[in-house]
């Protein structure tokens, strides 16, 4: 039985091992130790997979098993950090297609990429209006059917979303068969001359595990007026910032691959002469 | 280079300002960057691919294998 005297004692301890030379080389190795699963995966299944797509991919192939496999390398990253098995999370890569409303909730979009093994029949590829789904809408500050998102907000999060399947909207209506639980992240990136923000996709990750993914906090809990108090509950998660390091490379390779193709500038030799 | 260690606090601070800065604020200030349609319909598999792998499904039961 440990008492408190006991706890007190190993705690003052502890401080003073942490003091030392040794105690600071101890902690520096769990700390490594802690660290080498994510950033090994993050590092072999996610940049070198971002890589490969990117080098396969010319105008006439955009290298669809490239993106299937950096899919993978998306969920294996999570996986990883959560030291879960691979199946218990599912990754897709989503991206918005030319809109011809000015309406955001009417942006079509579209999935071009599943972590495999599949967790549902991926259909006719057909797009979903991002209206129709609550975690497209809580990003874009637009109204899906059952919200009205006029604040954007940096992520979706939702530890339990049986809990909320009366605030939830999806496409789907059968979605509780498939996840139970899911985190999306936006690819988005600032105009530097505007400083607009334009969203691309989605990076999603969803599991039929409610709580798997930790202590992110439940966006249904902070509608109202307290997004700020869900963003920094978010900021102060790591899964957040592992997921979007992943979702802002993939937001800067899409952009490259998807901006018009511009004709070279001469270069100052050849407008010499 | 500051020489300067920030302390766990700052550092908490410093993470929770920087994130709050690289995020829209308004709804006003979003903006779609939507993707050719070309280049998606280039990106997404072909329908045969990706049904093979069906088999293998994490959560799959009989009534979505009859839905294929």
């Amino acid at each position: 039985m440990i008492t408190i005297d006991d706890a007190i004692w190993a705690l003052k301890l502890w401080r003073w091992v942490e003091k030392t030379g040794l105690g600071k080389r101890a902690l520096a190795g769990v700390r490594a130790r802690i660290n080498w699963g994510t950033a090994s995966h993050l590092h072999q299944q996610f940049a070198h997979h971002l890589r490969d797509f990117a080098v396969g991919t010319n105008s006439a192939d955009m290298n669809p098993s490239g993106l299937t496999n950096l899919a993978n390398g998306c969920r294996d990253v999570v996986c990883q950090f959560l030291e879960v098995e691979s199946q218990a999370v599912h990754a897709t890569l989503k991206l918005i297609g030319p809109n011809p409303s000015e309406e955001k909730s009417k942006a079509p979009v579209y999935t071009v990429a599943r972590s495999l093994p599949l967790n549902r029949s991926p259909g006719m590829n057909v797009p979903h209006p991002a209206g129709e789904n609550s975690d497209f809408s809580a990003l874009l500050g637009c109204p899906d059917r059952k919200n009205v998102w006029t604040e954007p907000y940096s992520a979706f999060t939702c530890p339990d979303l049986s809990a909320n399947h009366v605030n939830y909207d999806c496409s789907r209506p059968n979605w509780e068969r498939y996840y139970r639980t899911t985190m999306v992240l936006p690819l988005r990136y600032a105009d530097p001359r505007s400083l607009e923000h334009r969203f691309m996709g989605f990076l999603t990750f969803d599991s039929m595990r409610p709580k798997v993914f930790g202590g992110l906090p439940d966006i249904f809990e902070h509608q109202n007026h307290r997004r700020d108090e869900f963003n920094e509950k978010l900021s102060k998660c790591p899964l957040i910032h592992v997921a979007g390091l992943m979702a802002d490379t993939l937001a800067s390779t899409f952009f490259l691959l998807s901006r018009p193709q511009q004709p070279p500038h001469p270069s100052p030799a050849i407008q010499q002469s | 280079m500051s020489n300067h260690m920030p302390s766990a606090e700052e550092f908490r601070r410093n993470v929770i300002a920087e994130f709050r800065k690289s995020a829209p604020t308004t709804s006003e200030s979003i903006k779609i960057h939507s993707v050719p349609l070309e280049v998606i319909q280039a990106m997404i598999a072909t329908p045969s691919e990706p049904n093979v792998i069906e088999i293998n499904c994490a959560y799959s039961d009989e009534e979505e294998a009859l839905e294929m």
